[in-house]
């Protein structure tokens, strides 16, 4: 683990007012958040919830959230601390802070006399290591099952998600208004060609002009590797899809597609 | 029986079939009507929701979501004594066909691995895709772990089970006679209480070590710790 911050950060209760920050670190961490929507849910009803955050020369820079809710099994409710929204803002990453809010979450989840925390993250996040580290175990694995009808209108759906989210992020901001690449992918019956506009990424049928990065391969896992960098990974190394181009502007490519930056 | 769109004075008896399934079920999260309403009136999502209604009784509900041309399909529930009745699989088709009838780009269900609701998407030829998200748990306390089990293992009406966990035990039934030892790390009896995990699968690899080796025993541990009846994709 990273060393903590050299100021030693202050862990409490975040409280309506932090919501304008604790939206910043969900921005960089997971999606566009706004101010408003924290503040929503900070004042939900279906469950009772109390973020934990670190604060560092009076800023909020790291949160966990704690729901407390009852799990039920044969009819027997057992409270269950389940953990979510564990984020910290990009400039105090690989500091230890989630692992220092993950003890403090597991410690105010036993003082309540809970016997058991959950949670849930995406197989391709780093972040399992931490919640492994802290004895968490896997216990089991989802999945999705999807008949994919439209690809075209898919990769538009993925993409505009990257346009609301990735040109607003402190890592990807900058590198992408300078990117101005044409990509292709090519597949059994459809093509369609990304490009970035300056502002947004534009996603049309067919080939258009002349592509740097050509991508190749069956729809599902052309699909699939556009949100899961093991999957693009994995794909590439065995072959199902190939990626073509110069090395910096495929690499590049791969983490815009993969959003590798979430971790 | 008919399958009909959902209204809204449906909701008492739709929220008594979840109900219902949870106490014969593990691992279901409690709902109070604010997480109902969550539920119904999710965020820039169209929620289609259908019943599926017997004699005036709702015994069975099913869920799509809709949003920019993405078409998932949510919760197929129906209540137990309606087991390997295939109302489940009526239920998920006329789901399909309400979310056909938008034009979707995708349609996709997402769930634990081995859900019931996976085993009725296979006649609807859904590909896999890539796994996408992984469920963990940490059992914290044995002590209030085992406070935890002997609830629910009492409530399955075991008796004369010691249950052991990090060297703390408790017997379940009162004043009953120990039949049975177990024991076992605390991650894997939270798993087991849940349905998380299989008995015959923590035997084979050891993570449940029990005495005396009788059939007997074993009899009583499945009874114990049966596997999981339904399966309900609750993500908090």
């Amino acid at each position: 683990m990273n060393r903590l911050p050299s100021r030693r950060p202050k862990i409490r209760i975040a409280t309506v007012k932090d919501a304008s920050q604790l939206a910043q670190i969900y921005t960089d961490a997971f999606a566009p958040v706004t101010a408003a929507d924290v503040r929503r849910s900070m004042k939900r009803k279906d469950a009772r919830a109390e973020r934990i955050v670190a604060v560092v020369d009076g800023r909020v820079v790291a949160s966990v959230t704690v729901i407390y809710f009852d799990l039920v099994v044969d009819g027997v409710p057992i409270r269950t601390g389940a953990i979510a929204g564990v984020a910290t803002s990009w400039s105090y990453r690989r500091q230890g802070l989630a692992t220092m809010l993950m003890r403090a979450a597991i410690k105010r989840i036993r003082a309540q006399g809970i016997s058991n925390s959950s949670l849930f993250t995406g197989v391709q996040l780093p972040a399992k290591r931490i919640y492994e580290r802290l004895g968490y175990s896997e216990t089991s694995r989802w999945l999705r099952l999807a008949d994919i009808r439209k690809p075209v209108d898919v990769l538009k759906r993925v993409f505009d998600e990257r346009s609301r989210w990735l040109p607003r992020t402190p890592f990807a901001g900058p590198a992408l208004k300078r990117w101005r690449e044409r990509v292709l992918y090519d597949s059994d019956g459809w093509r369609a060609t990304v490009t970035f506009d300056g502002k947004q990424f534009v996603v049309q049928a067919g080939r258009r002009g002349n592509p740097t990065i050509v991508m190749r391969g069956p729809t599902h896992p052309l699909i699939v590797s556009s949100w899961n960098r093991f999957a693009y990974d994995r794909h590439v190394k065995r072959g199902t899809i190939r990626v073509a181009g110069p090395r910096g502007a495929c690499e590049f490519w791969r983490r815009i597609v993969t959003q590798e930056w979430v971790e | 029986m008919r399958i009909r769109a959902m209204r809204s004075r449906d909701a008492s008896g739709v929220a008594s079939v979840y109900e219902a399934c949870a106490s014969v079920s593990a691992g279901l999260l409690s709902r109070n009507p604010e997480r109902w309403k969550l539920l119904r009136r999710q965020r820039g999502w169209k929620g289609i929701w259908i019943v599926a209604e017997d004699h005036g009784r709702i015994v069975g509900y099913g869920l799509g979501l809709l949003q920019k041309g993405q078409a998932d399909i949510g919760e197929i529930i129906w209540s137990p004594e309606h087991e390997g009745t295939a109302l489940g699989q009526r239920l998920l088709d006329e789901v399909v066909r309400r979310l056909n009838n938008e034009s979707p780009a995708i349609v996709s269900i997402w769930g634990m691995a081995g859900s019931a609701t996976f085993k009725l998407s296979k006649p609807r030829e859904l590909e896999p895709l890539e796994a996408t998200g992984i469920f963990m748990a940490k059992a914290i306390d044995a002590h209030l772990l085992l406070r935890d089990a002997k609830r629910v293992l009492e409530k399955r009406k075991v008796r004369g089970l010691a249950v052991e966990v990090d060297r703390k035990s408790v017997v379940i039934g009162r004043g009953a006679r120990v039949a049975v030892r177990v024991s076992m790390a605390k991650n894997v009896l939270f798993g087991l209480l849940l349905g998380l995990r299989t008995l015959k699968g923590e035997i084979a690899r050891g993570g449940v070590r029990y005495s005396p080796k009788k059939p007997e025993a074993l009899k009583l541990l499945s009874e114990a710790f049966p596997e999981r009846v339904f399966w309900i994709e609750d993500a908090w």
